[in-house]
């Protein structure tokens, strides 16, 4: 009797478990960044699997997003069965935004500019797609048939922000410095090497002072002793 | 007298162009605060999951045909559950805070390996929300597939399933062969676009 009961529970247990699957989740607590222009920014999503088997995950980012991302995790990642929400799997994705605004500048694309920023902000919309990637063989028959995938997806929106400034005179302010800087170093020395020129013609005279007071010193002690 | 007057111009050009420089780059501002300020704040985060019956994730097979043209061919498992319910399902895990929708699409018709092609608009689903018997989902409903991202399921509640049937129509004269393609389901939160 325990026998029969033992091999019908294993049978309905077995019959169970072919009925499960794997599944996949997606966790986010930020849908949207805004973001100066040439900077990178880093968001990060979780991935779970709260069913009881284990699953296995490609996050891709959509289209959209492809222009500005930087870096991603891209390999495939294994989720345990049984993992839940609160213990959700961190991935992250890295985007560096370009530069698009107007700006008005003075010498090439990046002197001397400024910025009024008349334009409509641009915003790269996309999503984060977590899709399942199945170990099972497709088998089709009859008439043929859909092999079928699992994702799910969050939204993503990057606001990229024009920043308004007026023109930036740093580069003239750092040249004119440098040049006035170098003149004057330049006079400096200049003026040493004169200074230092005339220090030597003073001490050749001062010494040719002394020798000839020497000089008449001793001419007046043979006067005396004559 | 000459070199002096040269150089302290020098000097005053150089004060000044620091000087601008300096202020040129500065933007703190300091003074006496008179007011106390703090921050509010709060979180919101979304989560969801889901997975397909066993008979989904495996696929979508149909039944032989034997004879063109033929009408809404069945998938093998759209009524053998109980009830002859579809056992073509999607969950959504009692671990999501957010309802369900669900967009499908299809990457092609369904093409031989020569290349001979069912077109996708022969190709249909129909979708019903927490119910499936024999006649629910019904093939009245049915929409033909497409290659874009359509909402087909809205609003599946958390902890319930989206039931699904599959059927194909084959037009006379439709070459012989094993005829595949891949349809993607994919769950985003309700009210998002596909």
């Amino acid at each position: 009797m325990r026998g029969e009961k033992f091999v019908v529970f294993g049978i309905a247990f077995i019959f169970l478990m072919g009925l499960v699957s794997a599944g996949i989740g997606i966790s986010w607590d930020k849908e949207s960044s805004l973001v100066p222009e040439k900077t990178k920014t880093c968001l990060t999503y979780k991935v779970y699997n709260p069913w009881p088997d284990n699953a296995y995950a490609k996050i891709e980012l959509s289209e959209e997003l492809q222009e500005i991302i930087s870096s991603a995790e891209t390999e495939i990642k294994f989720i345990p069965a049984e993992t839940y929400n609160t213990e959700a799997i961190p991935v992250s994705f890295c985007f560096k935004t370009p530069n698009i605004y107007e700006r008005d500048c003075w010498i090439g694309d990046s002197l001397i500019c400024k910025q009024d920023c008349n334009e409509e902000m641009k915003v790269y919309a996309g999503e984060v797609q977590v899709m399942e990637v199945s170990e099972d063989e497709f088998q089709s028959g009859g008439a043929g048939g859909s092999r079928t995938m699992m994702s799910v997806s969050a939204p993503l929106k990057i606001r990229v922000q024009c920043i308004t400034h007026k023109r930036n005179y740093s580069l003239i302010y750092v040249v004119v410095a440098l040049i006035a800087g170098l003149l004057l170093g330049l006079n400096i020395l200049k003026q040493r090497k004169k200074n230092d020129g005339k220090g030597k013609k003073k001490v050749v005279i001062e010494e040719e002072v002394v020798e000839k007071e020497e000089k008449s010193v001793v001419k007046k002690k043979g006067k005396k002793k004559k | 007298m000459g070199e002096k007057v040269y150089n302290g111009i020098l000097i005053g050009i150089l004060v000044i162009s620091l000087g601008l420089l300096f202020f040129a780059n500065v933007s703190a501002i300091t003074g006496h605060a008179t007011e106390a300020v703090t921050t509010s704040n709060v979180s919101i985060q979304k989560f969801l999951a889901i997975n397909p019956s066993a008979e989904l994730e495996t696929g979508i097979v149909f039944e032989q045909i034997a004879t063109l043209p033929t009408t809404n061919d069945n998938a093998t498992h759209n009524y053998d559950g109980v009830s002859s319910a579809t056992k073509y399902y999607i969950n959504v895990s009692t671990d999501s805070n957010t309802q369900v929708d669900f967009c499908i699409l299809a990457n092609a018709g369904l093409t031989t390996d020569s290349v001979d092609v069912i077109g996708l608009g022969n190709e249909t689903y129909v979708t019903n929300v927490t119910t499936s018997n024999s006649t629910t989902p019904d093939v009245v409903n049915e929409i033909s597939m497409t290659t874009g991202y359509i909402e087909a399921a809205t609003a599946v509640p958390v902890g319930n399933t989206s039931y699904w049937r599959f059927f194909l129509d084959v037009p006379v004269g439709q070459a012989s062969g094993d005829y595949n393609n891949s349809v993607s389901f994919k769950g985003v939160t309700v009210g998002t676009s596909c």
